[in-house]
C-alpha cells in the first residue's frame, strides 16, 4: 500500500539548478553515505523542478509523476557517479532527460505537436517583434495557457534546451552537457526557440511599446 | 559606426545582476540608444518573469510523496536481482532499516564492515531457528565464513553488475515510461 502524502514544495520560485552551494554539496555527500534524510532533502528540493521539466516535455502530469520517481530511483543508484562540485540540479535534469528519451523511444509517449519546419519558417520573422509591456509581465491564467501552448509547439529537444535555460537557470555549458550538444548548437537552438516562442506569444500581449 | 548588438547572455547577466558596475553602466547606455537591444531585453525580462511565476505555481503532487519513493527504493534494494534465485521457503535477512537507505552497490564496499557486523547480529537471530541456507546481502559472506556457515550467494547480481560495467549500460533500470498510459 502506497501512502499518498503531499510532497513539501518550496513556497518561492523553483530552486535554480545553476549554482552549487556548500549546503548542496554536504547533502550530496551525506546522501552518498546512505543517509535517507539527506536524499530526501535532495528529493524535496529538486523534485518539483524535475517534475516540471518532465511535465513540460511529456505534456502529461501523471506520466511526469512516474518519470520523476524513475529519475530519482536512478539518481539514488548513481550518486557515486556525481562528480565533486558538479551541480546536482543539472545532474538530475540530465537523468530526467534520459528517462524522457527512453520513454519516447518506446513509442508510447507522444511527440510534440506542431511542425518543426513550420516553426523554423516563422522564427526568422519574429526578431523584430515589439517587446512586452510592463503589464504583460504578469502571467495571468490566459497568458499562462498561451505560454504553455507556445512551449508545446516547439520541437521537443529545442523545448528541453529552452526550459533548461529559462526555467531551470542552467548555464549554456551545463545545457550542453545535459543535451549532449556542442556549445554553439545550444546557443543556436535556444536562440531559435526564443524567437519561436515570441512569435507565438506576441499576438496575445498588450503590445504597449 | 554602429555598436554591435549585445548577446542574450550579456543581457541575461545584467538582468540577474551578475555584471560588474562598469559593465552594467555600459550596457544601460547601449540599451538606451539601441532599440533592438532594448526590445531583446524586454523579452528576456518578460520570459524570466513568466517562468518564475509559472514555477511558483508548480502544483503539489501526491504521487511525489517522499514515502512513495522511499518505499520503491527499499523495495529495489531488498529485491533479488533474479526472482528465481531465492526459493520462497528460505528465510530472509538483512532487511534495510527504515531510516537508512541502502547505499548503491558501487559504493557499498565502504560500508562492508558495518554490513558484516549487522549480518553477524542478524545471524544470531536466524541460526537457532532454522539452519537452512540464508539469503545474503552485500558484505555479508565474510562474516558468515568466519562463523563456518554455508552461504548461498546469488552470483547473478554480481555477474549482471560486471556486465553493466562492461557495456556502460544500466540493465537493471526499469523503463517505467514504456508502461505509462
Amino acid at each position: 500500500v502506497v501512502r499518498l502524502l503531499s510532497l513539501r514544495l518550496p513556497s518561492s520560485a523553483a530552486p535554480t539548478a545553476a549554482a552549487p552551494t556548500g549546503e548542496a554539496e554536504v547533502l550530496v555527500r551525506r546522501a552518498r553515505a546512505g543517509e535517507a534524510d539527506a536524499f530526501r532533502a535532495l528529493y524535496e528540493r529538486h523534485g518539483p523542478a524535475v517534475w516540471r521539466f518532465l511535465r513540460d516535455l511529456l505534456r502529461d502530469e501523471a506520466a511526469a509523476d512516474e518519470a520523476t520517481q524513475e529519475t530519482f530511483v536512478r539518481a539514488h543508484a548513481r550518486l557515486g557517479s556525481l562528480r565533486e562540485g558538479e551541480r546536482v540540479g543539472a545532474w538530475l535534469l540530465g537523468i530526467a532527460r534520459h528517462v524522457w528519451r527512453e520513454g519516447r523511444r518506446g513509442g508510447v509517449l507522444t511527440a510534440a505537436a506542431g511542425s518543426a519546419e513550420e516553426c523554423e519558417a516563422h522564427a526568422d520573422a519574429s526578431a523584430a517583434l515589439p517587446a512586452p509591456s510592463p503589464e504583460d509581465l504578469l502571467l495571468d491564467r490566459e497568458l499562462e495557457g498561451h505560454l504553455g501552448a507556445a512551449l508545446g509547439a516547439l520541437r521537443e529537444e529545442r523545448r528541453a534546451a529552452l526550459l533548461l535555460r529559462l526555467d531551470h537557470g542552467l548555464a549554456y555549458e551545463d545545457i550542453a552537457g545535459v543535451m549532449g550538444w556542442s556549445l554553439p548548437k545550444v546557443k543556436n537552438e535556444i536562440h531559435r526557440a526564443r524567437l519561436q516562442l515570441r512569435e507565438h506569444l506576441a499576438p496575445h500581449l498588450g503590445r504597449a511599446p | 559606426v554602429t555598436a554591435p548588438h549585445l548577446p542574450a547572455e550579456t543581457l541575461e547577466a545584467w538582468l540577474s545582476g551578475a555584471l560588474a558596475p562598469d559593465g552594467a553602466a555600459g550596457l544601460e547606455a547601449h540599451v538606451g540608444a539601441c532599440a533592438e537591444c532594448a526590445r531583446a531585453l524586454g523579452w528576456l525580462r518578460a520570459e524570466r518573469a513568466w517562468m518564475a511565476q509559472r514555477a511558483r505555481r508548480t502544483p503539489a503532487r501526491p504521487a511525489l510523496a517522499w514515502e512513495r519513493l522511499e518505499a520503491r527504493l527499499h523495495a529495489d534494494a531488498a529485491a533479488p536481482a533474479l526472482p528465481q534465485a531465492l526459493p520462497p521457503a528460505l528465510p530472509r535477512v538483512a532487511a534495510p532499516a527504515p531510516s537508512r537507505l541502502r547505499p548503491p552497490r558501487r559504493w557499498a564496499h565502504g560500508a562492508a564492515a558495518l554490513a558484516s557486523a549487522a549480518a553477524a547480529l542478524l545471524l544470531l537471530a536466524v541460526l537457532p531457528l532454522g539452519g537452512g541456507p540464508v539469503r545474503l546481502e552485500d558484505g555479508e559472506p565474510e562474516a558468515l565464513r568466519e562463523r563456518g556457515v554455508e552461504a548461498c550467494v546469488d552470483p547473478a547480481q554480481e555477474a549482471l553488475a560486471a556486465l553493466e560495467r562492461r557495456l556502460s549500460a544500466c540493465l537493471l533500470a526499469t523503463p517505467v515510461l514504456a508502461t505509462v498510459r
